[in-house]
């Protein structure tokens, strides 16, 4: 690598230091963005007698504005704007706490500035769903002033859960830091692209968490119009805000994928790939096709809102709507559960110290269920449909289950005979298997037209989906965050505290979305505060349970943010595990490989005690 | 494995590589604008440019269906094909031309012919930008129609698309004016030129599913 001129000249290196992290430089270019474009079209482009000084109009290109100054003022300035138009890079790094409140060009601070984000989503969703089970446990009205505010605070829910977190915490957050790290490289292949992506989550999030400000929508996550246009403006924060974040994790995609493909270490073959980079390439294959597809589709709603635009009522259909939401909506489900069966087959041989069982099926699994994702999305709108156009749908929502169903034999395979170390990731990628089976044999049953006919829309379905996100995902989403803990901070965990944290959350879990199941067969229908009084008794225990279930999460956060801080200092290798994240000590702002690694053989074959790696030999230079 | 506190030259990312210096507890990361790309560097740009590509055809897919679901083959009798359609088409495709001409010039050094090229492009992309929102004002049918309300639309996509594309192709301009661009460093212009050609076939598809069939 060379640069094409001599290096740049000390002048352009600016002396002064800093003082403030860029992102507070981000937050006032975005406060100017927001109130100079704002006034200037609710003021004087777009001014009308007697309308307020944030009109929906105004407010979506003040909000663009606002994004635009957020990203430029948190570094895309100088790493992307100025170079553009032939500018030298120029950024100053520093080495402390501050390298996390701004753009970063190394993976592994991009990676753990999702997390965070991430996780401040999860719980900032997770207070929501505290408010309304706070709201269910009486049948009447009583915590919320309205049922618009109700089903309000039910899409904030859904929609910062599903597009802050499930999307994004497995491929953006753990992706970002463990893929280049997983496949011997030192970076990821598009730096600049992640550092941008990264910082659209926040805005996002908040954006959305915000909406109330504009007021209410009773849509949920999917935004389905022309409901939408019967509710004040809040569903316009909706549309933007997913905007943002689904931007995000489609940049991760196009990163990641270029990284998988490109900035492997040599002799890494593809029958060496990683499974966890499997599962990674096959979401991220997801989402490059149908992310483009859902953000256009909600820009189509979004200017219906704001124009005010028929396009979903009286000249098009509200089936138009569900059809390119839904299009994008089930493959989203395995967006967030398919990196989630690469983990188990990730953890399980390095737990058990035993050969990843049946591997080429493993990979088949999750590449064929990112294939039929495609094909199922019609059973959310079952009760739209003639029998005859939902058979097909029901006969691919069943097939599914079969590559599904080689995720799991893979994983079982491989405990079979194992002398297995019941560690706390391995506890919880069990947790995670049983509730994946729950929610899957579910799925089947809501794929029948029969039973999906009757169990449409009540707290069955609910229930099912929980244990298919928050069952799989989320559970081995903290197997991960155990797993891969002694990596990211160098300290280890306790195993008691993350035993009694893991089975909280599982008794607790189940408890509350296992009722949910029973509640919806009784007649406990979805987005309604207000229900018949003989469910009353069942939904206030299920608050309870789901009270304990938020608690149990809080304890998790606590216990891993603690011993990250305050941990036993971890071995280099503890899990003795061969994928090559664990060869490489480097914490964020170091070289990950010095030499780069050449990969000699597969990552899950214990049957030997052979080098799985050397250091790549120099190259000669003549 | 090292464990150095800074970043090293070798080991940044390659098109963040040169220039790095480490002054702890800084890290100063500078180099210029444009940097000469490996073959295989620049192969994974193609890559990136073509996942690129792909997710943004996507929404074009969804006009033309959403186009067909909601006003099928309709095409209202006083629509004025060549004011916001053909003559938009023709300039982009006069466009598209100019800028592979563009990159062929780079490749042979000649940087004047590259730069007239691209500017010529841009010149004729934002007459097709004025030309594609004339008649999201000035239009005999109703917006509030079933052929109405998809046409502004996918009209102000194609607008949206062809203000990136000519931003891009501007980029270019400017650094072959500072003498940034070269034969070495074809990908710059190359992928501006991809971004330019394809949001000039994105907009054929779409025009020929609003003015022709």
């Amino acid at each position: 690598m060379s640069s094409t001129f001599a290096g740049t000249s000390e002048s352009f290196l600016r002396k002064g230091r800093r003082m403030l992290p860029p992102v507070v430089r981000g937050l006032f270019w975005a406060a100017i963005g927001f109130f100079v474009v704002n006034t200037l079209v609710s003021q004087a482009l777009d001014r009308t007698p007697f309308a307020p000084y944030v009109t929906k109009v105004s407010v979506t290109f003040g909000w663009a504005a606002a994004t635009c100054g957020w990203l430029l003022g948190l570094g895309a300035w100088e790493l992307v704007v100025r170079p553009y138009f032939g500018k030298p890079v120029e950024w100053e790094v520093p080495n402390d706490w501050r390298r996390y409140f701004m753009m970063s060009l190394d993976h592994k601070v991009v990676g753990l500035q999702y997390m965070v984000s991430s996780v401040s989503g999860f719980f900032i969703a997770g207070l929501a769903a505290m408010l309304m089970r706070l709201e269910l446990m009486n049948s009447s009205l009583w915590t919320f002033p309205t049922p618009n505010a109700y089903l309000s605070t039910v899409g904030i829910h859904g929609t910062i859960m599903m597009f802050s977190f499930g999307t994004v915490m497995l491929v953006s957050g753990f992706g970002n830091y463990l893929i280049p790290l997983m496949i011997g490289s030192n970076s990821s292949a598009f730096p600049r692209v992640s550092a941008i992506s990264q910082w659209l989550l926040p805005a996002g999030i908040i954006t959305v968490a915000l909406s109330p400000i504009l007021g209410t929508w009773t849509t949920g996550w999917r935004g389905y119009a022309p409901l939408a246009e019967q509710d004040p403006n809040g569903i316009v924060f909706y549309y933007l805000g997913v905007f943002a974040m689904t931007l995000s994790s489609l940049l991760v995609s196009i990163n990641l994928t270029a990284t998988i493909l490109f900035k492997r270490a040599k002799g890494l073959t593809w029958n060496r790939i990683p499974m966890y980079a499997w599962g990674i390439l096959a979401a991220s294959l997801l989402n490059i096709i149908w992310i483009p597809e859902i953000e256009m589709t909600f820009i189509l709603a979004l200017v219906s809102n704001v124009a005010s635009l028929p396009l979903f009522a009286q000249i098009g259909t509200p089936l138009t709507y569900m059809e390119v939401f839904w299009l994008f909506g089930h493959p989203e489900v395995y967006i967030v559960v398919v990196p989630a069966f690469a983990l188990w087959q990730e953890f399980l041989p390095v737990m058990g110290q035993k050969t990843l069982f049946g591997r080429a099926w493993g990979v088949l699994g999750l590449v064929f269920v990112m294939m039929f994702s495609g094909l199922v999305w019609a059973h959310h709108m079952f009760t739209n449909m003639r029998d005859d156009q939902m058979l097909p749908f029901s006969f691919f929502t069943e097939m599914i289950s079969i590559p599904t169903g080689f995720a799991f034999l893979t994983s079982i395979g491989t405990v079979w005979k194992s002398k297995l170390r019941l560690t706390t990731p391995t506890l919880l990628v069990f947790m995670s298997m049983f509730n994946f089976l729950i929610g899957g044999v579910t799925g089947v049953m809501l794929a029948d037209p029969v039973i999906n006919l009757q169990a449409h829309d009540t707290f069955f379905v609910v229930g099912h989906f929980h244990y298919t996100i928050i069952g799989a995902m989320v559970f081995t989403f903290m197997a991960a965050a155990y797993y891969w803990l002694p990596k990211f901070s160098g300290r280890m965990y306790s195993e008691f505290w993350g035993k009694v944290g893991a089975i909280w959350v599982f008794v607790a879990f189940n408890c509350a979305f296992g009722q949910f199941l029973l509640i919806g067969l009784r007649g406990m229908n979805r987005w309604v505060p207000v229900y018949p009084p003989y469910l009353r008794n069942m939904n206030f225990e299920i608050s309870l349970f789901a009270f304990l279930l938020g608690l149990g999460f809080l304890f998790n956060l606590v216990h891993i943010v603690w011993m990250w801080r305050y941990g036993k200092p971890a071995k280099a290798n503890p899990w003795n595990a061969k994928t090559l994240e664990w060869q490489s000590t480097a914490m964020p702002g170091e070289t990950n490989f010095n030499p780069p690694p050449e990969v000699l053989t597969g990552f899950y074959d214990y049957s030997d005690e052979q080098p799985v790696w050397k250091p790549e030999s120099p190259v000669e230079v003549s | 494995m090292a464990k150095n506190f800074g970043v090293t030259t070798e080991d940044m990312p390659t098109s963040i590589q040169a220039g790095v210096s480490t002054t702890e507890p800084w890290t100063v990361i500078r180099h210029p604008a444009v940097l000469r790309l490996s073959p295989r560097e620049r192969r994974l740009g193609n890559f990136g440019m073509a996942l690129f590509v792909i997710s943004q055809a996507i929404p074009y897919f969804v006009l033309v269906n959403v186009r067909w679901m909601m006003a099928g083959g309709y095409i209202p009798p006083n629509l004025n094909h060549q004011l916001g359609g053909l003559w938009p088409t023709i300039l982009l495709a006069i466009g598209t031309v100019l800028v592979s001409l563009g990159v062929e010039a780079n490749r042979s050094g000649k940087i004047s012919r590259l730069q007239w090229s691209f500017t010529a492009s841009v010149v004729l992309g934002v007459a097709a930008i004025v030309l594609m929102l004339i008649p999201l004002w000035v239009h005999g049918w109703n917006t509030f129609g079933h052929y109405g309300s998809i046409y502004v639309i996918c009209q102000g996509v194609a607008v949206f698309y062809t203000i990136i594309a000519v931003i891009v192709v501007l980029g270019v301009v400017f650094r072959a004016g500072t003498g940034l661009i070269g034969p070495q460093t074809s990908f710059g212009p190359q992928s501006a030129a991809v971004v330019y050609t394809f949001n000039a076939i994105a907009w054929f598809g779409l025009y020929v599913a609003l003015y022709l069939v």
